[in-house]
């Protein structure tokens, strides 16, 4: 079993998470003659490290146990279950998804949360000092990454003594990878009862500082075949972009 | 003749849905529905159970609820009557050898409750409400609350089965290795909640395998002497089979040690199989089970095991933490309350939530360990008030509460309300009182203060208060109200006008804690009402209270004097062992003492180049210095530098200084407002970052405060610029920007009404009906709930109300805006400000 960690957070993401109102290229410059600022950073990373619990499930499927329905449209709806089809365990729609796990001979499905006790401490956090608050907030957001990140290495380490590789990761929400994969990638993992995460009926996981994600395993290390600003859905009114700059980079 | 074993252990069955997908159920297929159109194969299922030796089987219902089944094209009664019809044909089909029960079984919902999730507490009892009467018609023994991890969501559940139904109510909550329930459940909690609500028995089920639960087991034995269940997991999923570890034989092997711990009812969770279960009933056979012989229990009609019931740890709780009532003294908070308050008045009338959370948050960094919770202000609505406010303090503290109102209508909702086990403060010796509210008292299994005073008369001595208390007691007695979960208040009174009436009390105290051997509580304050120097009469009656048998003070625990002179008592009565909260409390102390000496070090030493005199004028001018006209200029540059550089304490320094000689309104429009401004415009050219200009407009507030709190002491005119409601749309949980617009408006001298997150178009609409207000603020922060805010704005211009509408949000565009009607689009909380301005500009 893989259990990602989250030892500190990356710094230069949280300066950009944190000029993403104004995306100023000075930001650094500015942030770093700002001592309170990096302190109160400090003291909101702490926090984080502190309260977050980190559960993480996953699954390894063949992909023989896998739909892959590239002729789907994000706009035509609700994803289908699997009932229509046998012996399958999960149905994917998109061209996307497709790309991705093509050639692969298995998918790795994983959610993880930070957990409801940092969640409660972000409410806390708003009531006492909004400031602080959003800080915090964003340095949530970063463990998330930080801890999917841990996850991704951690088994990437484990299948490479197989000669197996891991294609990048992908969640539903991002290009034509309807967001409304949510549910059934949850159900498959048996995540809100292995790791409490669940879902409101307008698809957004509580706790809100949670993550899904789906990988290809295949047999030879390859480029990563999708990401970059065509598949994000905050594309049009991005301040990173508008800046020239690219938040992945 | 049945075996020992037999008599006294009851087995349930294993899993029931790793059975199903054995026997051809697909993934995302409902096994609910699965198992109406394959009755066989459920039934089938059921008699292996059976065979393997249950005694009560979990009908295939656990995730039927009408969320889940929304648009399923299936009627919740309906699929689970046709469950619970195959389990009772199973069970009916081996009669004459033993009785077999049929548990209508029921999981979460599936979606978190409020305050982290959106499923509300009517919701989910509404839910709850038609499982538990579809399985009760169909012919259900019993329901059983299983995987639960949310305290809310099971007292939804309980509430729902005993006030709809007959049936026996068993409850297992889901914990992992760090000792609680994903959503903090603390197991000790747990127990004290639920024996309170009178449910049947209580415990635990999945996660984890049976060793791992010991700990959580042991914690609810502690606290209740209801029948525990346990039903563990196999172990744990293997990531790439999805497939279980354990062997049956391991898993009864670890299952041992469970008899000893006085657990009988017991059975497995996922990856077990009939197989574990006929293991179990081996194991057991061969296993000493004399300690559960001396049981006398029936899970079946929720009779407990008197007998060890002395031993029991009482106390009150929320759902992730216990204040233990073991006669330490516990400290009971009393700031949320309104009487003699303008402040919390007006909090109370705008339902300014945010006020009073602060307020609990304070107590609780204090070290409060319960607090008092009272609404009562006159013509409010104070059931739907005590709801809203339990709700707010519980969403930001894990304090147990007290209920206090002398209303059975408030108290009920409070306790209704309270995620947990509470206080009701209180009933006074009028027999007429008691049976009005001890009644809701028992139902909810609270605490309760009886109140040594009757309606004739404030008692004139120790005597007469002791002969109050003891009619109380009768009345508890009578209404089966355990005397551990009486608390008599003795009645502090002021001592500047009824002078001999304080050793009374003490008196008083000290019989009834030492004879009638319940808690005691006291008002404290009250005694000290009209004296200089309060703290002192106060702290001295409280340590002489505290040594007559006070447990339960209720004080003002932001009163330092006050905490210290707990703390010190504590110590000296071997209540803080080794003085280790002693110690760590006072380490420090002297350190601190020069508070006033360090906030104008601060302020003097972070001058900055950019607001040349700004620190010395700060540092020079005190309240009685004779102003100029130039001093004055530099008083203004002074708090405007401080606003600027987010420094609250010297703000509202700043404002106590200008109060005194400038209106209200020209602080706020010469002073604050200006200054804000500044720190917008900075932003604006990214010379600082949003962190930053919330800190400037929370040390903007500091000096709004001041001022407000002014006013309200003065019941002046109000200085707010107009009112506008903030509101996280339907369907969106992300409300952090839509906050930081909150504490930038509210600075700038706006009311905000802020409606909080997932608020339905129609409530939106009612409050700016009921308060007639011009500007509308919604937030969206996924795509996904962009179609509530156009839905929202719909709304309202259907209803021809004339507000305007300002929208933003992480994926809201300025083209959107226009095109779902909004009246001003605003990327950031300064452009809200711009809406606002322009909104309210003729004023």
């Amino acid at each position: 079993m893989i259990n990602p960690e989250i030892t500190q957070l990356n710094r230069d993401e949280i300066y950009r998470y944190l000029g993403l109102q104004s995306g100023s290229p000075l930001m650094h410059e500015e942030m770093g003659n700002d001592l309170r600022l990096d302190e109160q950073i400090s003291r909101c990373e702490q926090t984080v490290l502190e309260t977050a619990r980190i559960r993480c499930v996953y699954r390894i499927l063949p992909l023989s146990a896998i739909v892959l329905d590239a002729g789907y449209s994000p706009a035509a709806g609700n994803v289908s279950d699997s009932r229509s089809y046998k012996s399958v365990s999960i149905v994917l729609h998109g061209k996307d998804i497709a790309r991705l796990l093509d050639g692969c001979s298995e998918a790795v499905f994983m959610a993880l949360t930070l957990g409801a006790e940092l969640e409660r401490v972000l409410m806390k956090q708003e009531v006492t000092d909004m400031s602080d608050a959003l800080v915090l907030d964003i340095c949530a957001s970063a463990a998330v990454e930080a801890a999917a990140d841990d996850f991704e290495r951690k088994l990437s380490a484990e299948l490479k003594s197989e000669d197996k590789y891991l294609t990048n990761r992908f969640s539903p929400g991002y290009g034509d990878f309807a967001l409304s994969h949510q549910r059934p990638v949850l159900e498959l993992l048996n995540a809100s009862r292995a790791a409490g995460i669940t879902l409101t009926p307008s698809q957004l996981m509580v706790p809100r500082k949670s993550v899904t994600a789906v990988m290809g395993i295949c047999s030879d290390v390859r480029e990563k075949v999708l990401g970059g600003c065509g598949m994000c859905p905050l594309k049009s009114r991005c301040s990173y972009r508008s800046h020239n700059l690219r938040c992945y980079e | 003749m049945m075996t020992s074993a037999d008599k006294r252990i009851i087995y349930l069955d294993g899993a029931m849905g790793t059975m199903l997908q054995r026997s051809g159920l697909k993934m995302g297929e409902k096994p609910e529905v699965f198992g109406m159109q394959h009755p066989e194969v459920v039934r089938d299922i059921h008699l292996r159970y059976i065979n393997a030796g249950s005694d009560v089987i979990y009908a295939n219902t656990f995730g039927v609820n009408s969320h889940k089944y929304e648009g399923s094209g299936y009627d919740v009664s309906e699929v689970i009557t046709a469950n619970i019809k195959t389990a009772k044909a199973a069970a009916d089909s081996v009669s004459g050898m033993k009785k077999i029960r049929v548990a209508l079984d029921v999981g979460p919902i599936g979606e978190l409750m409020e305050p982290l999730g959106t499923l509300s507490f009517d919701d989910a009892y509404d839910c709850f409400r038609q499982i538990v009467t579809a399985g009760e018609k169909a012919g259900a023994d019993l329901v059983i609350f299983e995987t639960m991890t949310d305290l809310a969501e099971v007292r939804a559940a309980v509430l729902a089965a005993k006030e709809n139904s007959s049936l026996p109510v068993w409850v297992t909550m889901t914990f992992e290795k760090t000792g609680r329930t994903f959503a903090g459940t603390d197991p000790a909690a747990m127990a004290l909640t639920l024996d309170a609500l009178g449910v049947d028995a209580v415990g635990v089920n999945c996660s984890l395998g049976p060793v791992d639960l010991v700990p959580m087991v042991r914690s609810i034995r502690e606290r209740t002497a209801l029948p525990v269940i346990v039903k563990p997991n196999a172990g744990l999923p293997d990531p790439r089979t999805g497939a279980y570890a354990m062997t049956p034989q391991n898993f009864a092997r670890q299952m041992a040690v469970y008899p000893e711990m006085g657990v009988y009812i017991m059975g497995g969770c996922c990856g077990t199989q009939p197989s574990f279960i006929q293991a179990l009933g081996e194991a057991m056979s061969a296993a000493d089970l004399s300690v559960i012989e001396s049981g006398n229990t029936d899970s079946f009609s929720g009779v407990s095991d008197n007998s060890t019931e002395s031993s029991l740890r009482n106390g009150v709780c929320s759902a992730g933490r216990v204040t233990d009532l073991d006669g330490f003294v516990r400290v009971i908070g009393e700031r949320i309350n309104p009487t003699g308050k303008k402040r919390f008045q007006q909090a109370l009338r705008e339902h300014d939530m945010n006020y009073i959370m602060k307020c609990a948050i304070d107590q609780a960094e204090a070290g409060a360990d319960i607090l008092d919770i009272n609404v009562g202000l006159p013509g409010a609505d104070e059931p739907s008030l005590m709801t809203e406010v339990v709700r707010a303090v519980q969403s930001v503290t894990d304090l147990p509460l007290q209920i206090d109102s002398s209303t059975p209508a408030a108290i009920e909702a409070g306790l209704r309300a309270v995620n947990g086990r509470a206080i009701v403060n209180s009933v006074s010796a009028d027999e007429e009182k008691c049976r009005q509210i001890l009644p809701i008292v028992k139902k909810y299994g609270a605490c309760v203060i009886g109140l040594a005073l009757k309606k004739s008369g404030m008692p004139k001595n120790a005597q007469e208060r002791i002969e109050n208390a003891k009619m109380i007691l009768k009345m508890t007695d009578e209404y089966g109200i355990p005397r551990e979960d009486v608390i008599i208040d003795c009645l502090a009174l002021t001592v500047s006008a009824q002078q001999d009436q304080a050793m009374e009390t003490l008196r008083a105290v000290e019989y009834v804690s030492r004879n009638l051997k319940v808690h005691c509580t006291l008002g404290v304050s009250n005694i000290s009402f009209g004296l200089p120097m309060r703290k002192m009469a106060t702290v001295s009656f409280l340590t002489q209270a505290m040594y007559c048998g006070l447990d339960l003070p209720i004080v003002n625990p932001n009163q330092l004097e006050i905490m210290d002179s707990i703390a010190s008592y504590r110590a000296l009565s071997c209540q803080d062992p080794s003085c280790s909260a002693y110690i760590a409390r006072f380490a420090d102390r002297p350190k601190e003492t020069p508070v006033q000496a360090g906030v104008s070090q601060a302020s003097s030493g972070t001058g900055s180049s950019d607001n040349p005199g700004a620190g010395s004028a700060s540092g020079a001018s005190s309240p009685n210095a004779p102003e100029s006209d130039s001093d004055k200029r530099q008083e203004d540059s002074a708090i405007q530098n401080a606003v600027i550089r987010g420094l609250p304490d010297e703000v509202r320094r700043q404002t106590q200084i200008l109060i005194e000689c400038k209106s209200a309104m020209d602080i706020i429009e010469q002073d604050l407002i200006p200054a804000l401004d500044k720190v917008g415009e900075r932003y604006e050219k990214q010379f600082i970052f949003l962190p930053q200009l919330i800190n400037a407009a929370n040390a903007a507030s500091a000096g709004f405060d001041l001022i407000k709190n002014r006013i309200a002491k003065a019941d002046g005119v109000s200085v707010s610029k107009g009112t506008i409601i903030l509101a996280t749309v339907e369907g969106d949980i992300h409300d952090i920007g839509k906050n930081i617009v909150k504490v930038v408006l509210e600075n700038y001298g706006y009311t905000v009404i802020d409606l909080g997150r997932d608020v339905p178009p129609d409530k939106v609409l009612k409050t700016a009906q009921e308060h007639n207000v011009k500007l509308i603020g919604l937030s969206a922060l996924m795509t996904t709930t962009l179609p509530s805010m156009e839905k929202t704005i719909k709304v309202l211009r259907e209803a021809g109300h004339p507000c305007k509408v300002v929208v933003g949000g992480a994926v809201v565009t300025k083209e959107y805006a226009a095109q779902i009607g909004a009246d001003f689009y605003a990327k950031d909380a300064r452009e809200t400000v711009e809406a606002a301005r322009a909104v309210f500009t003729d004023r």
